[in-house]
């Protein structure tokens, strides 16, 4: 039958450059996670159905799990410029409109992860003022909100370093492929 | 209405221009929802709604579903699949697309994604239909449509963001999901069939494969149909919440591919991060949806639509035909989550005010999401088989894609005429 290998690229980054150090971190962080969402949610049931012993908070843990592992991949998706995007009309417009294209979109997409990591530093402390923790383990959620202000703001960084290539790229666009959603 | 309008209008300026669409929901979302409410409110569900997004038991559904899809893809099942269906029906006319066809129904069972269908069955069908000298156009038509299977027979993401939109149960949507799955897969069949009565030279019939060989071929499935009675039995009988079922089945994908020696530390990772990333992508497209939305409830547009639509007292079913054109003209031009998660808001108020069952809806907007998949100009699965298989020309996938969306629009013809056929699993379920 041939290799069948799935021949998507590795997502792990190669190379020694603090991006590529930055981006194992994180998804070694995302991987971690989501296994352990995936490892709670089967001991959990397990342990209900066979042993009559749910784990405790199992659905506290999951929660704080997925705030970790949907924020912590957005430096990630940013950076391999992932984000959903429609590119039905890419093919009108010539080489350096497209440059100057994605340099506005970097720009936009700088001015909403910054209004996100306001917001979310807000909520922060609001949650913090409040004291809010989770109804059985007593988790505080400030930090969780601090969290993802930080992973919003590592995307920001992210974007500028974008926008810096960008400016200075010789008119290559090997890394604008657009993408749609690969859920469909 | 007239806000709403304008707010459609900017958004899709701003994603026709290349803005992710996410960004561009969060923007004319919150910016809408501003110009009604103020900023104060505004700038305050702009934290919340990211906060209250992530920090939910029930959401986790997506990424352990999308988990299960990837630990699938790696085991490679897809071979054992396509080898029980093509010694079962190989010997007909135009038998190994059929033969694709149902392997890709089966690797829908356990994956929710049409992409990750079509570009998993591509590697291990096309080079079998080629050796058998099937013709390029019909044999990668048939795995292009049989992956759009994918979102419709459960598990679905695409479902699953349904259910979270319009607050319809996702049990109920998977069950509601499996027979017009089936019936697809079965007129895909059927076209297969006739395309090859009517060329022969695109579809031969190959040598029968014996029983005792048939058996064998049998016993390397039975993974697959473990996994998938397991998860959706469980769903159906209310054993799991949609959840837990969907912890139970990334495990057991986990532990299937471990046991197949597919996994080492390498790929694990591999699997969990692209999961991750995967799943960051939907959520932060679901965030800005559910600002987009908010929006959308403020301008009242939903009811005032539904008030007119009302007041013109013409036949519901010819509401619903207007609804399907403009999701098909719109599934040329979007992304087909960015599609339902930007129509449903408008939709599903005035559709369960004529009447009909939400869950009828979704599958329906499923099935012409799948039609998306395959026509052009932007047919992603069409695309996908375009990557995995460079030297088909992207006019041979699309002539063979053809007679399947024929298929498919008998298919949408039946569903809509007949929504008893898709509530006859979920109104069991109670």
């Amino acid at each position: 039958m041939g290799e069948t290998e799935v021949t998507s690229k590795s997502p792990m980054a190669g190379g020694n450059s603090i991006w590529n150090r930055v981006d194992r971190m994180i998804g070694l962080l995302l991987a971690v996670t989501i296994f352990f969402m995936m490892a709670v949610t089967f001991i959990d049931v397990i342990g209900r159905y066979f042993f009559l012993a749910p784990l405790p908070a199992a659905d506290e843990l999951t929660k704080l799990a997925m705030a970790v592992s949907i924020f912590g991949g957005l430096p990630l998706v940013t950076r391999h410029r992932e984000h959903v995007t429609i590119s039905l009309f890419d093919g009108f417009f010539s080489g350096p409109v497209l440059r100057i294209r994605q340099i506005v979109v970097d720009i936009i997409c700088i001015g909403v992860m910054g209004g996100l990591v306001w917001r979310l530093i807000l909520q922060a402390q609001s949650l913090a003022e409040f004291d809010d923790k989770t109804l059985f383990l007593s988790v505080p959620l400030a930090p969780f909100a601090y969290f993802m202000a930080i992973m919003s703001a590592i995307t920001i960084v992210v974007l500028f370093y974008m926008l810096w290539r960008d400016l200075t790229a010789p008119k290559s666009s090997e890394n604008s492929s657009p993408n749609m959603s690969g859920l469909s | 209405m007239l806000i709403a309008g304008v707010g459609f209008i900017i958004l899709f300026a701003m994603l026709f221009s290349g803005i992710p669409i996410a960004f561009g929901m969060i923007i004319v979302g919150s910016a809408g929802f501003a110009y009604l409410s103020g900023w104060v409110p505004s700038l305050a569900m702009v934290g919340q709604v990211a906060f209250d997004t992530v920090l939910n038991y029930e959401f986790s559904v997506l990424p352990l579903f999308i988990l299960m899809g990837n630990f699938i893809t790696r085991s490679k099942l897809s071979e054992e699949l396509y080898t029980a269906s093509h010694a079962f029906l190989g010997h007909r006319k135009g038998g190994l697309a059929m033969a694709t066809v149902v392997a890709c129904a089966g690797f829908s069972a356990v994956c929710g994604s049409s992409l990750a269908t079509a570009a998993t069955m591509s590697k291990v069908a096309m080079p079998s239909m080629r050796r058998y000298g099937y013709g390029d156009s019909l044999a990668s038509g048939s795995i292009a449509a049989g992956g759009t299977l994918g979102i419709l027979i459960p598990p679905s993401v695409i479902l699953v963001l349904y259910g979270i939109m319009t607050e319809t149960e996702i049990g109920k949507l998977f069950a509601a999901g499996f027979l017009p799955g089936l019936l697809g897969m079965v007129l895909y069949m059927l076209s297969a069939n006739l395309v090859s009565r009517f060329r022969p030279d695109l579809g031969p019939a190959v040598a029968k494969t014996p029983w005792p060989e048939r058996l064998a071929a049998m016993r390397g499935i039975w993974g697959i149909l473990l996994l998938f009675s397991i998860v959706m039995g469980g769903i159906y009988l209310g054993v799991f919440s949609p959840t837990e079922a969907a912890g139970i089945g990334a495990s057991g994908a986990f532990f299937f591919a471990l046991a197949r020696r597919t996994l080492n530390l390498k790929a694990i990772l591999e699997v969990l991060i692209e999961t991750g990333r995967t799943s960051t992508m939907v959520f932060i497209v679901l965030i800005g949806a559910i600002m987009f939305s908010n929006f959308v409830d403020v301008t009242r547009a939903p009811n005032q639509i539904q008030t007119f639509v009302e007041g013109l007292s013409i036949a519901p079913i010819l509401v619903i035909m207007v609804i399907l054109v403009i999701y098909i003209i719109l599934g040329c031009v979007l992304d087909s989550i960015a599609m339902m998660l930007l129509t449903v808001p408008i939709f599903y108020p005035l559709v369960a005010g004529l009447g009909y069952d939400l869950i009828w809806f979704g599958i329906i907007v499923v099935v012409v999401i799948e039609i998306s998949l395959i026509t052009p100009p932007i047919g992603l699965n069409v695309y996908v088989l375009r990557a995995t298989l460079p030297d088909v020309a992207l006019g041979t996938i699309f002539r063979g894609v053809t007679p399947f969306i024929i298929a498919d629009i008998i298919r949408l013809a039946l569903l809509v005429l007949v929504p008893g056929f898709v509530m006859l699993l979920p109104d069991l379920m109670g």
